[in-house]
């Protein structure tokens, strides 16, 4: 009587959704191939920023795959086809490894050498809460490290560093360091550039694809930043933000939205870029897949990501042997522009004053 | 405004018709209710090209009550039910690397018309109140987690029961259908992730459903003993619930065994003249 019941609406089902299937792929080497390519196809963001043809590509690395491809070899084959989107958005995981695209970053200086900040700058002496690091610098320079956005950074662990070091310690100006932030969570921006605007203002935009098709993509939805609450400290003075080829996805946003405040310049080098949220999926052999989705534009609704560049004039890199020297160029370059607008301004509004003319 | 007017006055003529007609019947049958407790465990699978174009599969538990009374206005043909569940699904996907959670809610409130039929006989049809609310969490997704199960829209409930006595012990075998018609449900857009609607994009979530969009079955095939003071309920029951938005396939199945209990019985082993809502 049961199976009589499940047959009849089995049929029914497959009757009124026939309509909707999805394709089915094979778990076998061909079918995980076509699974991925379809995936990415329908679903990845930057094609015609970075004039892939994908068809052509996918055809170029599916003719290397035989029915009796190993899955190591499955593997290695897809990662090279993932390779050609140079996104480091983009990663195939198994059960025996990830794969990672680290052009983006490994062809470029380091400009960062995080033991000669420690030791050289910081002194190994340093506060530390929701994975930020600070300090006060000689001549009253608030500085924060901030290596990562995968924690959340909590809006009381804000409130105390922004109390020590302008409360207590009463810094002039403050120095943002996100070199080596690979990024995290994107609710961290909101969070941080809250405390650095006394109005709404726009940081950007972002898109997703509404359908498969290659160019069907939503209308810019604007991405608003409001002001932190005034329960909480706000910081509306001058700002470095201090960056380097590793700055890349949640990190190289922060540096977009950064960039676009009157009272922020931008120290270092060209950020790794990242501009796409990244999707997830999977092929029917269990492996996952991660790429870009959504792209994220500046304010001005340019693209992010192939990297944001600094400031005019802010450009700075580090030689390895500087920083093996205990030398850090970018840190000591934003260090000299706060000391020359010190001893220019006038020290009854030295707190207040704005050192970046326009 | 004059055709509201109207409306109004229509709707009200036919009111006093039905209050007119089932006056009498109100005062002269009793209405007990009839209350249902479940539990159910089962297998299931999901499939939400949302997060992942595998089918999913696992096993499901469930815990359900139903209350069900003879309309005041006509207690001889019309039923009122109340009907709310649970169900939690635990999933893995076919190569078992990643896993599927899924949590459910479902209320239902409805009406259906009875028809007492010759040899013991009984078939109602009527509808139904349906609001579910649930997702499915796939658990190594990162920006696209979460597939939010949520609609809300009237359905048709049509059962067929029958009732009759091995020895002195009542039995009562029905099968009852319900299939979503028309509502509303939540899709986010092909390729939109939770930030953007956590940003406040929230255009093109929800969509209008009928039956070439959001096709539901939920059949419960049951048998019921009848001990008198209490009823025990053992039952089969397939739930299947499909949508279609944005590009996007959601589908969720569930087979599973029932057990329930019904602590005043169904009516059916007393002499009294009983109106047992039980379908």
């Amino acid at each position: 009587m049961l199976r009589y019941f499940s047959i009849i609406f089995s049929s029914l089902l497959l009757f009124l959704t026939a309509c909707h299937d999805t394709p089915d792929y094979k778990d076998d080497p061909i079918g995980n191939f076509d699974a991925l390519a379809d995936i990415v196809a329908n679903r990845y963001c930057y094609f015609e920023e970075k004039g892939i043809d994908w068809k052509a590509v996918c055809a170029k690395h599916r003719a290397k795959v035989k029915p009796e491809t190993s899955q190591i070899e499955l593997f290695k084959i897809m990662s090279d086809l993932l390779d050609e989107l140079q996104d480091g958005h983009v990663n195939l995981s198994s059960r025996f490894s990830t794969s990672y695209y680290r052009k983006w970053w490994s062809d470029y200086p380091q400009d960062f050498n995080l033991r000669t900040l420690q030791q050289y700058y910081l002194d190994f002496d340093y506060m530390s809460v929701s994975g930020m690091n600070y300090k006060m610098l000689p001549d009253s320079i608030g500085y924060i490290y901030c290596p990562s956005f995968s924690n959340q950074i909590s809006e009381t662990s804000l409130d105390y560093v922004f109390a020590v070091l302008y409360g207590v310690e009463k810094a002039k100006g403050m120095i943002i360091d996100i070199r080596n932030n690979g990024g995290g969570l994107l609710t961290n921006i909101n969070t941080l550039v809250g405390r650095f605007i006394d109005k709404e203002i726009c940081g950007g935009y972002i898109r997703h694809k509404t359908a498969p098709e290659p160019k069907a993509f939503s209308e810019p939805y604007k991405i608003t930043f409001k002001p932190a609450d005034h329960t909480h400290i706000r910081y509306q003075g001058p700002i470095i933000v201090l960056t380097n080829r590793s700055c890349y996805s949640a990190a190289n946003n922060f540096v977009a939205v950064m960039k676009s405040l009157p009272n922020v310049r931008i120290c270092g080098a060209r950020t790794g870029g990242g501009g796409g949220l990244p999707f997830s999926s999977e092929l029917p052999n269990g492996w996952a897949i991660r790429f870009s989705a959504c792209p994220i534009t500046d304010s001005e609704d340019k693209p992010t990501e192939f990297g944001i560049d600094p400031s005019p004039g802010y450009e700075v890199h580090c030689t390895e042997e500087e920083l093996a020297q205990g030398k850090d160029a970018i840190l000591d370059f934003a260090i000299e522009v706060y000391r020359k607008a010190f001893e220019a301004a006038d020290k009854k509004t030295q707190r207040s004053f704005n050192i970046f003319p326009y | 405004m004059i055709k509201i007017k109207s409306i109004y006055l229509l709707l009200l003529t036919a009111c006093s018709f039905l209050f007119a007609k089932t006056a009498d019947a109100q005062d002269t049958l009793p209405r007990p209710v009839t209350s249902v407790y479940r539990l159910e465990v089962g297998g299931t699978n999901a499939r939400s090209t949302y997060l992942s174009p595998l089918r999913y599969s696992g096993t499901l538990w469930g815990a359900s009550g139903e209350w069900m009374k003879a309309f005041q206005r006509d207690p001889e043909h019309i039923i009122m039910t109340f009907a709310g569940g649970i169900n939690f699904r635990n999933m893995l996907n076919p190569p078992h690397s990643a896993r599927m959670i899924g949590a459910d809610a479902r209320f239902n409130w409805g009406l259906a018309y009875r028809w007492r039929m010759p040899n013991n006989l009984q078939l109602a049809l009527g509808g139904l109140l349906d609001i579910n609310g649930g997702a499915l969490y796939l658990t190594r997704n990162g920006n696209n987690p979460v597939t939010v199960l949520a609609s809300a829209g009237i359905a048709l409930d049509i059962s067929l029961s029958y009732h009759f006595k091995i020895g002195k012990l009542p039995i009562l075998i029905s099968d009852r259908l319900n299939i979503p018609t028309i509502g509303a449900f939540f899709s986010p857009q092909y390729g939109e992730t939770f930030y953007e609607i956590y940003l406040g994009n929230y255009k093109g979530l929800a969509h209008c459903g009928w039956w070439g969009n959001n096709f539901g079955v939920s059949n419960m095939l049951s048998v019921k003993l009848d001990f008198g003071r209490t009823a025990m309920e053992i039952g089969y029951r397939y739930d299947y619930r499909s949508f279609y938005a944005n590009h996007l396939i959601t589908r969720t199945a569930g087979n599973s065994f029932v057990i329930g209990v019904i602590p005043q019985g169904l009516g059916l082993k007393k002499k009294t003249k009983a109106n047992y809502a039980g379908y």
